[in-house]
């Protein structure tokens, strides 16, 4: 029953996210075209070139992270005009409702990753771009990202929320192009914490009945 | 005497300071009966069929016979607008694993074959408050909450929807919620009556006429005001006596 219950949950998911399919795929593929031409902006401006391998990690995970903000963020508003979260969580529960959200996301964020892997070395015509490594480190930042930008948006719509987490893309192309492991680790670690905290608020707000999409 | 499905002992919910939204409401269904919820607009009508929901967690005591959610009609919202109406039903079809011969039954008993391949979005306040009916009742569950189902809703549409319930949901549990006394006498087997959050009865009609008035010509509404303005008159001497 539960395990039929999440599917059924997953299944409207996959259909709120599909809504926007025409913006998430020209994302997708538009994401690595412009990540190429990058280089040669640089060139007729002037500007020294930046490592090939860098700018690729970079844009991978910014436009993994941006894909999962993108979906999140029109679901969650789709849902917040319609009023349909109530009556969602009232048969699946808020926290299937959360977990498939957010599995959805990740998903979406993980096809763009594929998909900009596929697309970026088609244009290079090279295979070995993309070590195993940084890809399974950018999986794990688009995943913990997915969940966190779920559990604040069920909790707020506020401007505040907004723009800290359409700067996680921005964050996370910072970061690879500082180049520097740690800060991954450290970004990673911070928001596990955050998503955590965020998660046990939401619960807390939905237990005193002042969850923000019961308005 | 049936078996009892819902069971609610002392329920009772506090919002932050120290606002009670309600306070120890006790009542009981049995199996395959409808429970009209009645009170003045904020008495926490909603309020309830939020926690019978899973949405609100409240004190007090509540036992559901049956394992399976609820289906909760909030009194707006609840449709996707972006989708059509034949994708918002699927999606509770789905949700509910409910055959294509009883999903078919239902939309010809409410007639909304015809708006089917059309934006939920488009569609007035009435024939969303219908397709919003379908997806709630969809499933049969055995308890199904229903926030102000006559809203919005022509004459014929709410007799559409009576009988859906009396016909459609007759195994399952139902709550209505309502203003409209007319439509909820039909249909319910017991009422229960709130007013800023307390509970002032709870019993069947033929009850309440023998508790608040020997006049058998007077109709449920007027029964019912009748209950308020004594609960009224109650707390103005404990207040004088105090």
């Amino acid at each position: 029953m539960r395990t039929k219950q999440l599917c059924s949950a997953f299944l409207r998911e996959i259909r709120l996210m599909l809504i926007f399919w025409r913006m998430e795929l020209g994302i997708m593929i538009l994401s690595p075209v412009i990540f190429s031409l990058i280089p040669y902006l640089r060139e007729f401006r002037g500007r020294s070139n930046l490592d090939p391998e860098v700018l690729a990690y970079a844009g991978l995970s910014a436009t993994a992270v941006y894909l999962v903000y993108y979906v999140i963020y029109e679901t969650t508003k789709c849902e917040r005009e319609s009023k349909s979260l109530e009556k969602a969580a009232a048969f699946w529960g808020i926290k299937r409702i959360v977990l498939a959200k957010s599995i959805v996301a990740g998903c979406v964020g993980l096809l763009g990753e594929i998909l900009f892997c596929v697309c970026y070395s088609a244009i290079h015509m090279e295979t070995d771009i993309f070590s195993l490594e940084i890809f399974l480190l950018t999986v794990l930042n688009t995943v913990i990202f997915a969940f966190l930008g779920t559990a604040i948006l069920c909790i707020t719509d506020s401007l505040v929320a907004n723009t800290v987490l359409a700067m996680f893309p921005f964050l996370s192309l910072t970061v690879i192009l500082l180049q520097t492991v740690w800060l991954n680790i450290f970004i990673l670690v911070v928001e596990s914490m955050a998503t955590v905290i965020v998660l046990h608020k939401l619960q807390g707000q939905i237990r005193r009945g002042h969850a923000g999409w019961l308005r | 005497m049936g078996m009892k499905q819902i069971q609610c002992d002392g329920v009772s919910l506090s919002y932050e300071r120290g606002k009670e939204a309600l306070q120890g409401i006790t009542f009981s269904m049995e199996s395959g009966t409808n429970l009209g919820l009645i009170g003045p607009i904020g008495s926490g009508k909603t309020t309830l069929l939020r926690i019978l929901a899973g949405i609100l967690e409240a004190d007090g005591r509540i036992e559901m016979a049956a394992s399976e959610p609820a289906g909760y009609m909030p009194a707006s919202g609840g449709l996707i607008n972006e989708l059509t109406v034949r994708e918002n039903l699927d999606i509770w079809r789905r949700a509910f694993h409910t055959s294509k011969t009883e999903f078919d039954m239902l939309l010809k008993i409410l007639g909304i074959s015809r708006i089917i391949d059309q934006k939920t979005g488009t569609l007035s306040s009435g024939l969303k408050k219908l397709v919003l009916f379908a997806c709630t009742v969809v499933g049969k569950s055995p308890v199904i909450l229903l926030d102000e189902p006559f809203v919005h809703l022509d004459i014929e549409s709410c007799m559409k929807v009576q009988k859906v319930i009396t016909e459609y949901l007759a195994e399952s549990t139902v709550i209505i919620s309502s203003h409209n006394l007319e439509y909820l006498a039909g249909i319910t087997d017991s009422l229960l009556i709130l007013k800023t959050g307390s509970q002032i009865f709870h019993g069947t009609p033929e009850q309440l006429r023998q508790q608040y008035s020997k006049d058998a010509e007077k109709d449920l509404k007027e029964l019912y005001l009748e209950a308020v303005k004594v609960s009224d008159y109650g707390n103005g001497r404990r207040e004088g006596e105090m």
